[in-house]
């Protein structure tokens, strides 16, 4: 055969467009957004009760929300450790 | 890690009311065991590990990805959860799994024994160059451009921008009807998610039934005869079903 599946494991490339943002997602304050062209989109609106039980590391660098808040500031300092492919 | 406070980090769903564990895995330096939280029949495949935010860096998110693939390799109805989740504890783990149940019951029949496939279809380089001066309105921009200064031809350029775009779009266009059109009609479900660079002419994900796997790589690789002289193919799986499952959570501040 010409062209052979990779290994789902091989592209760290592949990996990341699945695994940051697809799937089950868990946003604080999030908007919910919908894309509409995935037949098994199920959008659920699951409140968890509380953020103190949850940790998320693109939450706390504020990957999935727009506007800066001000907890976000104190974190600045840590920008630096950010992998720089995932500034976009 | 005495001392040090674990929290629970969860990696996917699946339909199982057996206890399993998916082995061993190095995190940050440290081995960790996984296990299964239960609710009716779901569970949430999780392990135990210091609470902290964990960065998506190579290895923390290849981490993610292979127990995801060790998990499917047993279980044929996995619901992939997206990287660096960590809850408290145990508890706080299954009341989300309680939460999250009516949308499992509904999802578990639709992906049991599917898998997604990802096809990504580059155009190459010399193809690209060769449409551009065959086609006749950027050829006639491209000699203007040659004759002006760099300043005068600044409007040029810009129609030369333009004109490339449409160009791409167009083959794009193509490349949906003649690659992606039947592949979809042999799928599931399919989706197109938007091209990562200029020269991808096509970035779709692909669910369909394990049984099928085969005959649909032979398919793709129909595709890939036709198109291979001019465009490059990037074909991968088995993955869990992250194109085709989205449920968005909220956390409510306390």
């Amino acid at each position: 055969m010409g062209v052979q599946k990779s290994t789902d494991s091989s592209s760290l490339a592949e990996v990341i467009d699945r695994i940051l943002d697809k799937g089950i997602v868990i946003d604080a304050y999030a908007r919910v957004s919908v894309v509409g062209i995935e037949i098994l989109t199920v959008e659920a609106r699951v409140v968890i009760a509380s953020v103190d039980t949850w940790l998320r590391y693109a939450e706390a660098v504020g990957l999935l929300r727009d506007e800066l808040e001000d907890e976000e500031l104190s974190l600045e300092n840590q920008e630096n450790e950010r992998n720089p492919q995932f500034s976009i | 890690m005495e001392g040090q406070k674990t929290g629970i980090y969860i990696f996917c769903g699946i339909q199982t009311e057996e206890e399993t564990a998916f082995g061993d895995f190095e995190m940050e330096g440290d081995t960790r065991t996984t296990f299964t939280i239960h609710y009716k029949d779901a569970a949430m495949v999780a392990a135990e590990v210091p609470m902290k935010i964990y960065h998506p860096n190579k290895q923390n998110l290849m981490m993610h990805q292979q127990i995801l693939a060790r998990v499917m390799k047993e279980n044929d109805t996995v619901i992939p959860i997206s990287f660096g989740n960590i809850f408290k504890s145990r508890e706080d783990v299954k009341v989300l799994l309680e939460n999250l149940y009516p949308q499992f019951e509904e999802l578990f029949p639709k992906i049991k024994g599917k898998i997604e496939v990802g096809l990504k279809v580059i155009g190459k380089k010399d193809w690209l160059r060769k449409r551009v001066h065959e086609n006749p309105q950027v050829g006639k921009i491209a000699q203007s451009v040659q004759r002006k200064s760099e300043a005068a031809g600044y409007y040029d350029r810009i129609q030369l921008g333009d004109a490339a775009q449409n160009m791409i779009t167009g083959l794009q266009k193509e490349i949906e009807a003649d690659i992606y059109t039947p592949l979809e009609t042999e799928a599931e479900a399919a989706a197109i998610n938007d091209p990562i660079s200029e020269t991808m002419l096509l970035n779709a994900s692909f669910l369909i039934n394990r049984d099928k796997e085969e005959k649909f790589d032979e398919l793709v690789n129909e595709a890939h005869d036709k198109w291979k002289d001019y465009t490059d193919f990037n074909y991968t799986g088995p993955w869990p079903a992250y194109n085709f499952i989205n449920i968005r959570l909220t956390v409510e501040e306390a």
